[in-house]
This record gives structure tokens, C-alpha cells and sequence, in this order.
């Protein structure tokens, strides 16, 4: 190969990604597939106002109907929302899906987590002191974006989940400040601890 | 949510940069924009920027296991060189790029990427990726020995 063969990096690879290119038919799949969150037609400049319109109408609606019926089921569903936030915490503890940033101080994770709608905190809960931090990823709890933070105590590994705390999405939980234990649920032989803490939840396992 | 073609293909072009390879790229995508139509985004950069996000924790997710993704431990690298133009010099031949770029990291190609096809300092390429500024150039600093170490065996080769 001749040495003119090579150009600098930069255009070398311009030009390689120039040469991957998604056909025509992928490019339709693609649209298919979010105009159909658009009730399957195109979107068009025209349409859009009166589609606003019955959004907003069918949001109004839909609200209404939800705080009606709710009103009397939102209580029961909160009682089983510490089981349901264990069970899912266990289950991904099980899992131990890879890390997707090392770190062993709380600080250093903070740079990671830059799409959270909160910031990681420390707790000032006494089970934590011994916990030796070995990193996190992204994760969700009941829907809800979290941080899921690998934690080792001796060979053990343990999982602390934070998320923010949406009173309508998990119900009352004990509130550290306020003086109140976490509660303690099992899912799986496992015990998580569960608190509200810095506006945050957090789920333990032990 | 709907995504023009051009933003469409600069979404390709990111998850090409994941997989290095054309197929699984777009499947990514594919599954990418399935998963973000759940979520209402303020603007059509939030939904871009938050199909990215899926890319990327869906690639680590899902081909992980065949594929080991490198993991940067944010404390493991100490700045070999700081010098932000380590890359500009370099020269290379397309076969020989084609060669070495399937044995790229990950982290790589998502640098070169953001760097070459984006147009991105390292500066804003270390802020996109929430690593150091100083780490990121001593991965700079090594790609750029891999690739002349590459190139230089190419030359013994053809001699």
C-alpha cells in the first residue's frame, strides 16, 4: 500500500461513517414505527393543531376519571408498594448486572449520574458505615429513574437503590428526620430495608 | 415524537460507533426509538439525547456477554499526556482502519465519533461522556500508539 493511501484520522474516519448509511427502507420501518405513536397517520403541520387539541381534551378527561377512581384504590395500592419496591429490588440484586462506572466514593459517582432528576446522597443511616462503595448504574424502581449503587460488607455484595421520592407513585414510607426505623420487607429470603431520606428513597438489601 | 431521516442517520451513525457493525446498529436503534416512545420529551434534542442514553445502557445491557464493554474506572487512569492534539497528526490508511476498528473498545469508537463525525473537542467529548478531561487524552494517548504501532507492523509486513 502506498503511503498516499493515508489521510489524517479525523477524515479517514468522515468518510467511513459517511459510507454507513441507513437505506430507504429502514428509514420507513423506523418512521412506521413512531408515527404509530401518533395514531398511525403522518404528522403533518396542518393536523398537528386539532391533534393538541384532543390530546389536551383526552389528558383532561383522563385525569378527572384517575382522581375519581383512585381516590379509593390509591390507599390499598400503597400498601403493598413496599413489597412491590423489595421485590423489584431483590430481583435486580440477584441479577448483578454489570456496572457501568466504577467508583468507591459517593463523590466520584456523582459525575456519572448526570441524568438523574436528583443527586446521589450519602445516608446517615448507621447499617451504611461499614458498606464499602464499588460503583453504580442507571436503573429504575416502579418506573421511576434510580441510581442502583453495588455496595460489598466483607464478600458480601449489597445493593442500595436511590430514586426521588414521589409521595403518589410510592405511597408514605418512613422519613428518617422525622425519627421513623426504615421498614423492613422481604422478598426472596432477602431483607430490604426501605426509607425516605434527603428527599430521596432508598431500598437496602441486607 | 417524530425524527427527521438527518437525525435518524446521526442516531445510526452513534449506535454504529456502540456495535462497529451496520446490523446491530440498526436493530439498536430500532429497539432505541420503540422504548423512548414511551416517554414525552420537551424538545426533539431531549429525545435525541434520551434515545442515546437507551443505546448505550441497552448496549452494555445486551451485548455485554458477547462483547465485553470496557468499564472505565474513573480512578485507574493517570494522565500519560495531556496534549489535546494527539490525534490530529495521525494518518492512516483506510484498509488499515477498516483492520483495526472492530478491535477498538467501545469507549473508542464512541470517542471518535463524538470527535471526528460531531466535531467535538476532547474537552466536550470528556463532558459528553462524564469522564475527566485528563483521562480521556490518555485513552487518546493510547489509541493514537495502538494506531501507529498498527500501522508501523502493516509497513514491516509489506516490505
Amino acid at each position: 500500500m502506498k503511503s498516499s493511501d493515508k489521510t489524517p484520522l479525523k477524515q479517514q474516519l468522515q468518510q467511513q461513517y459517511k459510507q454507513v448509511q441507513l437505506n430507504d427502507s429502514q428509514f420507513k420501518e423506523l418512521e412506521e414505527i413512531m408515527n404509530k405513536q401518533h395514531g398511525g397517520a403522518v404528522e403533518t403541520e396542518e393536523k398537528r393543531p386539532q391533534w393538541r387539541l384532543l390530546a389536551i381534551a383526552s389528558m383532561l378527561l383522563v385525569s378527572v376519571l384517575s382522581t375519581y377512581l383512585l381516590t379509593d384504590f390509591s390507599n390499598n395500592n400503597f400498601e403493598n408498594m413496599p413489597q412491590l419496591i423489595a421485590e423489584e429490588v431483590v430481583n435486580n440484586h440477584l441479577h448483578l448486572k454489570p456496572l457501568e462506572v466504577k467508583a468507591s466514593s459517593l463523590d466520584k459517582l456523582k459525575g456519572y449520574f448526570t441524568k438523574l432528576n436528583f443527586m446521589p446522597v450519602a445516608s446517615r443511616l448507621a447499617a451504611l458505615d461499614s458498606l464499602q462503595l464499588l460503583g453504580g448504574r442507571y436503573c429504575s424502581l416502579q418506573g421511576i429513574t434510580a441510581a442502583q449503587l453495588r455496595m460489598k460488607k466483607g464478600d458480601d455484595l449489597q445493593t442500595l437503590y436511590q430514586t426521588e421520592y414521589l409521595a403518589d407513585v410510592f405511597g408514605e414510607l418512613p422519613v428518617l428526620e422525622k425519627g421513623q426505623q426504615p421498614l423492613v420487607v422481604y422478598a426472596k429470603g432477602i431483607m430490604v430495608k426501605i426509607w425516605v431520606e434527603k428527599g430521596l428513597l432508598f431500598a437496602l438489601t441486607d | 415524537m417524530v425524527i427527521d431521516r438527518e437525525n435518524l442517520q446521526k442516531l445510526h451513525h452513534y449506535a454504529y460507533s456502540l456495535t462497529a457493525n451496520e446490523a446491530d446498529a440498526y436493530d439498536l436503534l430500532q429497539s432505541a426509538i420503540e422504548t423512548s416512545l414511551n416517554k414525552s420529551c420537551e424538545s426533539i434534542n431531549s429525545s435525541l439525547a434520551y434515545i442515546r442514553v437507551i443505546m448505550k445502557n441497552r448496549y452494555i445491557d445486551d451485548y455485554r456477554h458477547r462483547q465485553k464493554f470496557p468499564m472505565d474506572n474513573i480512578e485507574d487512569h493517570s494522565p500519560v499526556s495531556l496534549d489535546e492534539s494527539s490525534l490530529e497528526d495521525v494518518v492512516i490508511a483506510k484498509h488499515d482502519l477498516a483492520l483495526i476498528w472492530k478491535t477498538l473498545d467501545a469507549v473508542d469508537r464512541e470517542v471518535l465519533f463524538y470527535w471526528a463525525v460531531e466535531g467535538l473537542s476532547m474537552s466536550e467529548v470528556a463532558e459528553k461522556l462524564d469522564i475527566s478531561r485528563g483521562t480521556l487524552l490518555s485513552r487518546m494517548h493510547r489509541l493514537r500508539h495502538r494506531l501507529m504501532v498498527a500501522e508501523n507492523d502493516r509497513q514491516r509486513g509489506s516490505v
